[in-house]
């Protein structure tokens, strides 16, 4: 990971403990952590997705207190299927790049969930859990135009694949 | 010009004087607020069977998953082990989820997952479960048509052999009963005496399911 995905993983943090946990939306508390590493498998691919995914999510279970790795490896499959999915579709317009993220924050509180559950958090039971679900991927979705740009200029040009840009500009 | 630098200077101290002074008072009325928070948790409403250890609330919670959870700042180095009831002054807020030397995770009451046996005034035995954040805890096994129970009525732990918690931990009171006639019981809604929004200081109970 480059100094300025670094820059970007740490301050998305900062934007987590300092921002989204005291101002939740419909009592849903937005995952900018998962944002970020979907962004980066949408930018940079899968490799790229897993190693942010990966370093994203250590950092979000270090600072919750949870279980380590949980949120780590939820992450790093995310952003790689993510990344994957989009190298595989070439070239995708401005919309459906928000829908893909959405669905991308979805899939990631879901794989959470199921993880949590395996290790007894009680994440599947939890009564909220489709709206935790619903409410981050819709708001994934809205911010996902401004996440990309960010992204876009933590990737850097020389290093975007070329088989994602596609997403960015399109 | 001499006695107007002079002014300056005296005019400079003075408001660096009031400065430093309105931090000490800061300080102090935060210091206060400490001590008063930490002797409310000295006034228990309820008995306890044994010794406590006062923890402090350490990190919010940072994400929707964790709403059940609250972490303390203190762990295995001050006897803490996994399953110990959680009490605030007011009354059961959880039990030990996870412990590290200095850190533990609380399981919260409010947990829909988390049943909890429970007495209530006249002596009926049920079992309880949390319903979600800011919502009342249920009471939705156990308590026959036939059982008095009235709204105001205090809902406590039951104790029995092999329960998670010890008896007589004051969960609530009852503010809403609702006779289901096709399960043949009351469903109670009971208004929980800890204030779960509001967690500050907390005491972990020494005592575990085996003890």
């Amino acid at each position: 990971m480059n100094l300025r995905w670094t820059i970007l993983v740490v301050t998305a943090l900062v934007l987590q403990v300092a921002i989204a946990a005291s101002f939740p939306i419909g009592g849903v508390v937005i995952d900018f952590m998962l944002l970020i590493a979907v962004c980066a498998g949408m930018v940079g691919g899968p490799q790229r997705g897993a190693v942010v995914g990966f370093w994203s999510g250590l950092l979000y279970d270090l600072a919750r207190d949870g279980r380590l790795g949980l949120s780590a490896l939820a992450f790093t499959l995310v952003a790689f299927g993510v990344g994957s999915l989009l190298v595989a579709v070439l070239s995708v317009r401005r919309g459906l790049s928000m829908v893909i993220a959405g669905l991308g924050m979805a899939a990631g509180e879901l794989l959470y969930a199921v993880e949590g559950e395996l290790f007894g958090e009680h994440t599947l039971s939890n009564p909220r859990l489709w709206a935790i679900v619903g409410i981050n991927a819709l708001i994934g979705g809205l911010l996902s135009p401004l996440v990309l740009r960010v992204c876009r200029w933590a990737e850097g040009p020389g290093e975007r694949s070329s088989a994602i840009v596609g997403v960015i500009d399109g | 010009m001499s006695d107007y630098e002079d002014l300056e200077k005296e005019n400079a101290e003075l408001r660096r004087r009031v400065d430093e002074l309105e931090g000490q008072q800061l300080t102090n009325s935060d210091a206060e607020e400490q001590v008063r928070k930490l002797r409310e948790q000295l006034n228990l409403a309820f008995p306890v069977p044994g010794e406590t250890v006062v923890a402090q609330v350490a990190t919010g919670n940072f994400s929707s998953f964790d709403e059940f959870q609250a972490k303390i700042d203190k762990g295995s180095d001050s006897g803490i082990e996994v399953g110990m009831p959680v009490i605030t002054s007011a009354g059961l807020i959880g039990n030990i989820e996870r412990v590290s030397a200095d850190r533990s995770v609380v399981h919260l009451i409010t947990d829909p997952g988390f049943n909890v046996g429970v007495r209530i005034k006249s002596n009926a035995l049920g079992v309880g479960r949390g319903s979600g954040p800011d919502s009342p805890f249920i009471v939705d096994h156990g308590i026959a048509l036939t059982a008095e129970v009235a709204e105001g009525d205090p809902v406590t732990t039951s104790g029995f052999e092999r329960a998670k918690f010890p008896k007589e931990l004051l969960i609530g009171t009852v503010s809403k009963i609702t006779r289901s006639q096709s399960e043949q019981i009351q469903i109670l809604e009971v208004d929980m005496a800890a204030d779960l929004s509001r967690l500050d200081y907390v005491q972990v109970l020494k005592w575990t399911p085996t003890s």
